[in-house]
């Protein structure tokens, strides 16, 4: 093999079709991004089968696992948004769990990552924000529109403030897209890279292998991470649309 | 009773383990995490102006003024955006 076939770092995000199914002229094909979020739906529902099962009163280690995750985003929604986020909590949980396991099972070798699409973060970020944004017209009416012109500001500098906080406003599924995204693919792509240094270098290849086992595990920090970032900050707008005035 | 020096050496002990945990604290985000969530806000914001611009530009074949106008903004809102994510960090 040559050594310009071995590192193909970005072979790794290519989409196949496992299952050509078409509507019209509308291609919605079984892929290996669709094959690999139905595993990262059935490996968080194992997780909860597996760990509910039982009930006991001194959690066994699969309940204890589903216990703490349970605890953990309903402490951060209570912590960020307060008792009103309370009716959201399934949304974020699930959020939380899907992209959390989608970065792990990405993880592993020979695994696809779903999370490395910009499309697929980006959908969940766009729809984030237009159900945000109704969440806010609803829960205050047209005074929503008031976090465009914070309170404070001079009646001459509103044309000049006004579009840049529309702005900021739009920004916000950008970057929450962009970030998660651009982690894992960079992230990934790395690893790959790394790991064709240590064939291509046969018998000195244990110096990036030290290096990678290093990677493998900040990059594991980094899946757990951006999978907490996301939802944080979904907490964080999911406030800003209950509460526009803090 | 017997069990009374078991329960309350376990009381104590789950004090002691309370006090060291001090809970409803978060952890504070790595480094990492704050870098790349300063870095993203600007960018985003910068391309947010620039497509409102081409936009508008389009629609009323004035290229490029609006995309001048809106980029500046763009960059105005980028800013603004940091200075909300370093508020918030330096509030935890």
């Amino acid at each position: 093999m040559s050594a310009e076939k071995l590192i193909d770092p970005i072979h790794q995000f290519e989409i196949t079709k496992l299952a050509n199914i078409e509507i019209g002229s509308l291609d919605i094909s079984f892929t290996n991004s669709s094959l690999f979020m139905f595993l990262a739906i059935g490996a968080t529902m194992l997780l909860f089968v597996l760990g509910l099962s039982k009930k006991s009163i001194i959690p066994g280690r699969m309940q204890m696992l589903s216990e703490l995750s349970y605890n953990f985003i309903a402490n951060m929604l209570r912590d960020q948004v307060g008792d009103q986020g309370r009716s959201f909590f399934p949304f974020i949980f699930s959020l939380f769990m899907f992209i959390f396991f989608c970065n792990f099972i990405g993880l592993i070798p020979y695994t696809f990552t779903v999370t490395s699409h910009l499309i697929v973060t980006f959908a969940f970020a766009g729809l984030i924000f237009i159900a945000v944004t109704i969440i806010g017209f609803v829960k205050n009416g047209f005074g929503y529109l008031r976090i465009f012109y914070p309170s404070g500001i001079p009646i001459f500098l509103a044309p000049l403030i006004v579009p840049i906080e529309i702005i900021s406003y739009l920004s916000k599924p950008i970057s929450l897209s962009v970030r998660l995204c651009a982690n894992m693919l960079a992230g990934h792509s790395i690893l790959k890279i790394f790991a064709g240094f240590i064939v291509m270098l046969g018998f000195l290849g244990f110096a990036p292998l030290v290096f990678l086992v290093v990677l493998y595990g900040l990059e594991t920090l980094i899946a757990a991470l951006q999978a907490y970032i996301f939802t944080i900050l979904t907490c964080i707008y999911l406030n800003d649309a209950l509460h526009p005035d803090h | 009773m017997v069990d009374d020096k078991k329960i309350k050496s376990l009381n104590q002990r789950i004090q002691k383990a309370k006090k060291n945990s001090n809970p409803g604290q978060n952890k504070p985000p790595s480094p990492i995490g704050k870098a790349m969530k300063i870095v993203v806000e600007i960018v985003a914001a910068m391309a947010v102006g620039l497509v409102i611009g081409m936009l508008i530009d389009n629609y009323f074949d004035t290229r490029p003024i609006f995309i001048i106008i809106f980029f500046l903004l763009g960059s105005g809102a980028g800013i603004l955006n940091v200075f909300r994510v370093a508020k918030s960090l330096q509030k935890n």
